[in-house]
This record gives C-alpha cells, sequence and structure tokens, in this order.
C-alpha cells in the first residue's frame, strides 16, 4: 500500500485525523515558543548545521578519533555495514554473555535494522522501555513519530492494551494511572535484565564518549542496571568536541516538544565498574547518502522530529503511512536511499510548502530534497507510467502559453456544459474531499485585458 | 575486508571537500537564580535555600548506605553546576557508589552551591571535564512522559519528585 492509499485509509476516522493533526500542531507551537526564549536561536541554528556539515566533510577522521577513544576509555567498538550485520553484532554480544532478557530504549536504528523481531526469532525477550513504545510494542505496531511513538492512538486505545497486557482495570483511561502500571511493570523489567540497548543522540569525537536524552530516565535505568550496555548508533552521528554538546542540546529538546532541555542528558564515557560496554557503528546506506551530492545535509538530521510536527501532510496521514521506520518529511528524504522502488511514494507525501525546512534546527533543506528525490525517481523509472504521463503533460503544457490558453479555454467550456465531469471521483479524483467551483467564463488574463482598457 | 575499512573507505571517497568548523559563540546572556528557579519550577521541579553544613554529607552517605537500590525512597547527591536557562543541572558520580542512584531512587534531593548557577549550557560545558568522568549527567526536572495523549505526567521511570536545594 502507498502513502496515499494508506493515508486515505487513515482519514476515513474524521474526528481523530482532525484531533492527531491539532494536537501536533500543539507540538510544534510549543517549539516556537521555547525558540522565541533563546534570543541566538538562528544563530544557533546555522553553528548547528555549519558544525554538521564540517563533521561530515572529515567524517572518517572523526570516526577513527572516536573509535580510538572509546577503545581507550574501555569501551568495545564494532563496525555493521548493514542491518544484517548489526543484529547479528547485537545477537553475538548476547550469546557470549548467555543473554535472554533484554531492554532497549529508544532507538530510531534499531528499528530500521528490525532488530527487535530478529531477536525474538533467537529466543531473546526484548522489552522496549519508552512508554510510548511499550504500547506500540504491546500492539504489535512500529512506532508513528520518532519522538512521541504512540501519538496515533487515544487513551482509550492504550488503556485497552493495558488491560489486556498489563491487567489494568478496563475503562480506566487516567493517564496517571496508566503510567503508574507501566512504571511498576517496567521496574521489574529493568532490575531482572541482563543487558540493556541504548540509542545514541551524540558521540563526540574528542571524548570517545556519547550522550543520550530522554524524558522518562528509561535509558539511564536500563544502562546503569544491566551487566551489558550496548549503544547503537548510525556513522552520522559524529560531532567534533563536547563544547558542540551545548549547541545542539540548547536545540534538541526545544525543537522536539518545546522544553528547555530533556529531563536526562546522559553522558555515557566508561563503563561502571564489573560491567560491558559497547559501541556498534552501523553504516546502512549511509556512506552513499553522503555521496549524493543533493541528498547529504540529510545525514545532519539530530531526529528532532520538529519537521513531522509541522508538516501539513504528516498531520493529515499519521506516521504508518510512511511504511519506513522514520517517517514525515526527514523519513521521506531518508527512505528512497535506502530503497529507491520501495519508497518511490513518499517523496511526494509533501505539499513542497517548505514549513519543515523552516522549523529544523540543524537547516536541512528538507523541501529542496524532496523535490529533487521526485526528478531522480522520475528519470530511474520508479514512477507509475501514469503519473509519469501526468507530469509529462503538465510541464508540456505549462511551458506552452498558447497551450495552456487554449486547453484552459476548452476546459472552461467543457466544464461549463457538463459540469458533472468535474464532480466524478473516478475521473477528477481531485473533487474528493473538495467542493469544486464553478467553472467561470473566462480567466484572469482576459479578465484583465477586457477591464484594463477600460 | 572488514566492514570497517570497507565503510570507512566508502565514507572517505564520499565525503566533500574539507569545510570550516565553525567557532562556538554566544552573546553575553543575562540569566541568574532568578532565571534558574522559575525554569526548574516551570519543568516541575522545586527549589529551597537551605545552610552549608554537615548536613549534606550526612544525607549523600545515608544515600549511599542503601540496601537494595530499588528500595532507595529519597537519595540526596550532589550538583555541580546549574544552568538557569533550562533548569538542568550536571550530576557526577564522583560522591555516589552506583550510576542508577539518581534514576531509581523515588525522590531524588540535589544540593547545589548558588555560585555555581551558570548563564546557559555553552558556559556549563566550559566549566566541566566531560572526559574526566566515566558517567556524568544533567538533570532537569523529575523523570516526566506525554506519550499517552501527550497529557503530561510526572513519575515515568526515574525519580517522581526533584527538590533542589541551593546554599548561597
Amino acid at each position: 500500500m502507498d502513502h496515499s492509499q494508506a493515508a486515505s485509509r487513515f482519514t476515513k476516522d474524521e474526528g481523530r485525523t482532525r484531533w492527531h493533526d491539532e494536537t501536533l500542531w500543539f507540538v510544534r507551537q510549543k517549539r516556537d515558543k521555547a525558540a522565541h526564549t533563546v534570543p541566538d536561536w538562528e544563530n544557533l541554528r546555522s553553528m548547528a548545521s555549519q558544525t554538521k556539515a564540517h563533521t561530515l566533510s572529515n567524517l572518517s577522521n572523526y570516526l577513527l578519533e572516536f573509535e580510538e577513544k572509546a577503545i581507550r576509555n574501555g569501551i568495545t567498538v564494532h563496525w555493521a555495514a548493514d542491518a544484517r550485520e548489526h543484529n547479528e553484532i547485537v545477537y553475538s554480544i548476547m550469546k557470549e554473555n548467555n543473554v535472554h532478557r533484554v531492554v532497549k530504549s529508544k532507538s530510531m536504528l534499531t528499528e530500521e535494522c528490525h532488530l527487535n523481531p530478529f531477536l525474538e526469532s533467537k529466543g531473546i525477550e526484548v522489552v522496549d522501555t519508552d512508554l510510548g513504545e511499550r504500547i506500540v510494542q504491546f500492539r504489535n505496531e512500529p512506532p508513528s513519530h520518532i519522538v512521541l511513538p504512540a501519538i496515533h492512538l487515544k487513551r482509550e486505545d492504550v488503556s485497552e492494551t493495558f488491560h489486556e497486557h498489563l491487567g489494568t482495570t478496563k475503562g480506566n483511561i487516567d493517564p496517571q494511572y496508566l503510567t503508574e502500571s507501566a512504571r511498576q511493570h517496567l521496574r521489574s523489567k529493568f532490575i531482572a535484565a541482563d543487558l540493556a540497548i541504548t540509542g545514541v543522540n551524540f558521540a563526540v569525537a574528542e571524548t570517545g564518549g556519547f550522550v543520550v536524552c530522554t524524558n522518562e530516565g528509561n535509558a539511564d535505568m536500563g544502562a546503569h542496571l544491566a551487566k551489558v550496555h550496548i549503544a547503537c548508533m548510525g556513522v552520522e552521528k559524529l560531532i567534533p568536541k563536547a563544547e558542540h554538546l551545548g549547541v545542539f542540546l540548547r536545540l534538541l529538546a526545544r525543537s522536539a516538544t518545546g522544553q528547555p532541555i530533556t529531563t536526562y542528558s546522559s553522558h555515557f564515557n566508561r563503563p561502571q565498574q564489573g560491567q560491558q560496554m559497547h559501541i556498534v557503528i552501523v553504516d546502512n546506506g549511509r556512506s552513499a547518502q553522503l555521496g549524493r551530492k543533493d541528498f547529504r545535509n540529510s545525514l545532519k538530521c539530530i531526529r528532532c522530529g520538529a519537521c513531522f510536527n509541522t508538516c501539513p501532510v504528516y498531520r493529515r496521514s499519521g506516521g504508518h503511512s510512511y511504511h519506513n521506520a522514520v517517517a514525515g518529511p526527514i523519513g521521506s528524504v531518508l527512505a528512497p536511499n535506502l530503497n529507491m522502488r520501495e519508497n518511490a511514494d513518499l517523496p511526494f507525501a509533501s505539499t513542497l510548502c517548505g514549513s519543515c525546512t523552516n522549523v529544523c534546527p540543524v537547516k536541512i533543506d528538507l523541501h529542496d530534497q524532496l523535490w529533487k528525490w521526485r526528478q531522480v525517481l522520475v528519470s530511474e523509472g520508479y514512477v507509475s507510467p501514469g503519473k509519469k504521463a501526468g507530469i509529462k503533460a503538465m510541464s508540456t503544457v505549462l511551458s506552452k502559453p498558447w497551450l495552456y490558453d487554449m486547453m484552459g479555454k476548452t476546459a472552461r467550456i467543457v466544464l461549463r456544459a457538463f459540469p458533472w465531469i468535474a464532480k466524478s471521483k473516478s475521473m477528477n479524483p481531485w473533487y474528493k474531499q473538495r467542493e469544486m467551483p464553478e467553472a467561470p467564463k473566462q480567466n484572469f488574463k482576459e479578465w484583465y485585458k477586457a477591464n484594463r482598457k477600460r | 575486508m572488514s566492514s570497517r575499512d570497507k565503510i570507512l573507505n566508502n565514507i572517505r571517497s564520499n565525503q566533500p571537500e574539507l569545510l570550516p568548523l565553525p567557532e562556538v559563540v554566544w552573546p553575553s546572556i543575562d540569566l541568574n537564580t532568578d532565571t534558574f528557579i522559575a525554569t526548574l519550577n516551570g519543568i516541575g521541579g522545586s527549589v529551597k535555600f537551605s545552610e552549608d553544613g554537615e548536613w549534606i554529607q550526612r544525607a549523600i552517605d545515608t544515600t549511599n548506605a542503601y540496601r537494595s537500590l530499588e528500595t532507595i525512597e529519597t537519595a540526596t547527591i550532589k550538583g555541580v553546576i546549574g544552568v538557569a536557562e533550562n533548569g538542568a543541572i550536571w550530576v557526577d558520580m564522583d560522591s555516589l557508589t552506583h550510576r542508577a542512584i539518581p534514576f531509581i531512587c523515588q525522590h531524588l534531593v540535589i544540593v547545589l552551591r548558588e555560585k555555581d548557577i551558570v548563564p546557559t549550557m555553552h558556559h556549563a560545558y566550559s566549566k566541566i571535564d566531560v572526559a574526566s568522568h566515566g558517567f556524568g549527567v544533567f538533570i532537569a526536572g523529575p523523570s516526566k512522559t506525554a506519550d499517552i495523549e501527550q497529557s503530561l505526567v510526572i513519575g515515568a521511570h526515574g525519580a517522581r519528585s526533584l527538590t533542589v536545594f541551593l546554599i548561597r
């Protein structure tokens, strides 16, 4: 099912669609309020963008520096070329340590690699510990948003799910009560876990350490209590120095949820006594994206989700419509790099309004990249013949003013004679969810010519 | 070739020509204790003023004398730097016997000297040597979540409350 089909399924429930739209817009407004309290906000965005651009231009050296320092810190460093190798490495660490129970905090990379189903097929219990992720895990769904994984669900849904899996009182929809139940349930998982997996928000080349940000404290509960900690990171998570954390941590939470900073910004440098710490550095298509000049900037992303919250298409189509671990505008730019055929629909899931680019804390030119992907996908033949023919016809008409005038005139005559054509859903998909105006007698150009003379 | 070398080779051949690293600069911002208190209150923490004294070390010793981590009711720890712009407090593990303490306790108390409050994160990083600690963390308020319909709930996995004692 492509994005537009999945989206029309999502929008069938009008009330829920409106709720989804308004809730995410509210988060966007909180972001604005937080950004406006920082006098040097625009300067911060520029610094962050240029720091990432520099890092990407020297990434091989920064990775080497990071590896060297991390090893010196007592961390074991692994390298994975693709998702399969990432999963194999994680599993081999588990096998070596005879691990059966794993707790995991949020990591979009492990979603991208489909780590959970892989480990479960090997008989390992993996518990997602972020509240939103636990909810969707119980429901056997992927997260629908990188920061707010269960934003597609209402409290009634969560109450049902928790009643089924945690034995909470049926019909009790109080978020406080539901969160407390999850807290008790997950505390027992944290204490029993043999191994913890976390993501990485920032890896610092200078120190060989890494930073993980959460509001709930689940990454810390997992990582400090288990005897083995594995942190999984894409190669693009590197930043040069600890001082750059000041720039990125000032931007991240404000852009994500409008908080001044996440509750916990945890800096892991060395394992605790008696504990093992591993880092898996993953490529999985990132080095290829680095080589695509037009799309390279997408590797600057710090996964704040601001582009999701502001996107009129994301807000009204829901994260699952994007059939990719990362949804929204940034997901639509990253996904075709992983698989053009399967993700050819995603760069078209945008109005190109540019709002994503305006809120991006690292100034990724998102709407430009979406537009550029469309051109690549059409020229490489990944777009349906119907869409391709339509685009071609459109470009012919729009590039020839006489043809445009003639077509317009013909259309006005035909539509005035047979208005039902415009109101036929099969002949005019545009009519769905829209009122069609009556066709006017003349277009603006004709009206202007006629009236200007007077 | 190992995956490591393959990845590094691909990156080396695909990365663009070296671009300059901008200097980290920030305007002079006048944020003080009042901002710190207001921001921390805004994110669910509370602030009390207190006198310096032996009680601090006694409270930390009591925290470290736990029988099992999951039974710690209130943990008292030392804060190193407070950040006015976001209410975050840098905590290293120098005075603690286990890294999980600030997270697994039901309630957290951080003792911070008022003179150690700085305006922004930039000031904080210029004072901290991150790499000198095996683990360190900025803590800003109590643990929280809004994963159910965006309704804020305090006390997700970590501490249910944060009280900061400011020593003048």
